[in-house]
């Protein structure tokens, strides 16, 4: 699967497209995680609890729309968009969506 | 204390706390299950419906022999919350850490419906080009603490209707 | 661009989990986790209780003398600081001198608080009809020192208020939830601390009047007032009233005390 942020998939020629194709997912910190971020809050630097997890529910959002896509028959994904927003607080949600292409 | 006549006006206060959480709960799993399914039918339905309506997240994507005949820019948006019986479990699971699967289907049906909405008003467009989703937590329970507020989801993209 | 229309067969970003059950095992989890902390800070608030010099509770109630201790005292006021004397001597066992309070409220109900201040709220006073009954009534208040309830009482609460904040935050219903559930078994240790009171005060009550006539009318009095059941019981931090006069009786019985006149109410108090 081939997912790129353009319009198209360089030196390769779109056959057909689907449609749109997303993978979500709400993920919530332990509040272990959320007490260790409270402390690191006052010296600053990396979270790197929260970077591991946000890294990991991303790539769950894209293998949830890369299922969507391989549903489809696609074998590309085209202008993908990664969204995240804090919905509820203390809980991330990552959302990521593209244009579901065959391509040859 | 010596005697509680009145403290236990506060306790049975407590209980009927205690009760009214129940009683929440149990309106919002079976009230809340039962409009979530009723919701998902009605989606599914209307995206089979609008099927030959696609959506792109891409900008260029006609050929070049295709004759626009009119373009128009469209957006469908919905404002959901969640049930008690789901805030409550969305709570818990901040606690907990993991995925929250109760959130989850509400953003997913938010966001479908929206994308529903954009396209029933394309009317009989051919595609709807660069299609945007934002999604944003409106309400005043927005921004406190362990709280689920409402989630406005807009989607938005340009229709484009073709000469035939 | 050539389309292909397709559906999609199965959602996967929606799995078909049962969300009761995630619900009941997220719950059953957190309760644990609450109980087994609360039992343990509940033990470390016994050891800070027993271990508790005088001179630091005196300290710590002082942040309530100032709010009682304001301008002259009633007559009620000092009629009762006498009953309060005769029954705990002048100064206590632990060489403390304990003060009684008159408190406008419509709760018929007493409070011991940290540094020997006993509040009586003025529909108590109300209540009782003889002087015997009110003596009872600070005896058990003094049964509450003896064994260090008032403390134990803002320590455990103390430390039920800071878990469910650190956990949920401030005014969540989750928090509104497991309050209640952990208050609930808080009174069953409460309750316990009630009937041990209650002895108490009977064995003051033998000491000041050389007789125990009265020990029960306050309790009889609140069981005719409260027509509830035992269920409401159950939740509450005091034992079903007529519990407590068993035991009473039965203590009386045991320690063989005797019943004589009782001693008329002060015009004061009418």
């Amino acid at each position: 699967m081939i997912l790129t942020n353009v319009e198209t998939v360089p030196g390769k020629r779109i056959a057909e497209h689907f449609g749109v194709v997303s993978g979500s997912t709400v993920r919530a910190k332990h509040v272990g995680r959320d007490i260790m971020a409270s402390f690191k809050n006052i010296i600053g630097g990396e979270l790197k609890g929260y970077t591991e997890l946000l890294n990991d529910s991303r790539k769950q959002a894209t293998d949830r729309m890369m299922e969507q896509a391989r549903q489809l028959g696609a074998n590309a994904i085209l202008n993908v968009r990664f969204a995240t927003s804090s919905v509820a607080q203390g809980a991330s949600e990552l959302f990521v969506y593209g244009t579901a292409v065959r391509v040859e | 204390m010596a005697q509680p006549s009145g403290s236990n006006r506060g306790k049975e206060a407590h209980m009927e706390q205690l009760i009214t959480f129940v009683v929440l709960i149990a309106i919002g799993y079976f009230a809340g299950t039962a409009a979530e399914s009723r919701h998902y039918r009605s989606i599914r339905e209307r995206e089979r419906q609008f099927l030959n309506l696609p959506a792109v997240t891409a900008r260029n994507f006609l050929d070049d022999r295709e004759e626009v005949a009119g373009t128009m820019l469209v957006y469908g948006n919905v404002v959901v919350s969640l049930d008690y019986f789901k805030r409550i479990l969305a709570g818990l699971r901040n606690i907990f850490g993991g995925e929250v699967k109760s959130y989850l289907t509400l953003i997913d049906r938010a966001r479908r419906e929206a994308v529903l909405r954009a396209k029933k008003m394309a009317g009989n467009a051919d595609i709807i080009l660069n299609l945007r989703i934002e999604t944003s937590s409106i309400g005043q329970n927005a921004n406190r603490k362990n709280a689920v507020g409402s989630i406005e989801v807009l989607a938005y993209g340009t229709a484009v209707t073709l000469k035939k | 661009m050539k389309y292909t229309p397709k559906e999609l067969q199965d959602d996967v970003t929606i799995s078909n989990a049962s969300p009761l059950k995630e619900f009941f095992v997220l719950l059953g989890g957190l309760l644990g986790i609450l109980l087994v902390v609360y039992v343990a800070l509940g033990f470390a608030v016994e050891l800070v209780v027993s271990r508790l010099s005088p001179e630091y509770e005196e300290f710590l109630g002082g942040f309530f003398a100032n709010r009682y201790d304001q301008g002259e005292k009633s007559e009620q006021e000092r009629r009762l600081q006498q009953l309060l004397d005769d029954l705990a001597g002048k100064k206590g066992k632990d060489g403390r001198r304990y003060r009684v309070h008159v408190v406008q409220h419509p709760n018929v109900n007493a409070a011991a608080l940290p540094g020997g201040h006993i509040l009586i709220f003025d529909a108590l006073i109300s209540e009782v009809e003889s002087e015997n009954e009110l003596s009872f009534v600070l005896a058990h208040e003094l049964g509450h020192f003896a064994n260090r309830d008032h403390l134990r009482g803002f320590g455990r609460g103390l430390v039920l208020l800071v878990l469910s904040t650190a956990v949920f935050g401030q005014d969540s219903s989750i928090s509104g939830f497991f309050l209640n559930s952990l208050q609930n078994v808080e009174v069953q240790f409460s309750q316990r601390q009630e009937k041990k009171a209650d002895l108490r005060a009977v064995d003051l009550l033998q000491r000041k009047y050389g007789h125990v006539s009265g020990a029960t009318d306050f309790l009889e009095d609140i069981s005719k007032m409260d027509k509830k059941g035992r269920v409401a019981y159950f939740f509450a931090t005091h034992p079903y009233p007529r519990d407590r006069i068993t035991a009473i009786e039965e203590y009386i019985v045991s320690q063989q005390y005797v019943q004589k006149e009782k001693t008329a109410l002060d015009p004061l108090f009418r």
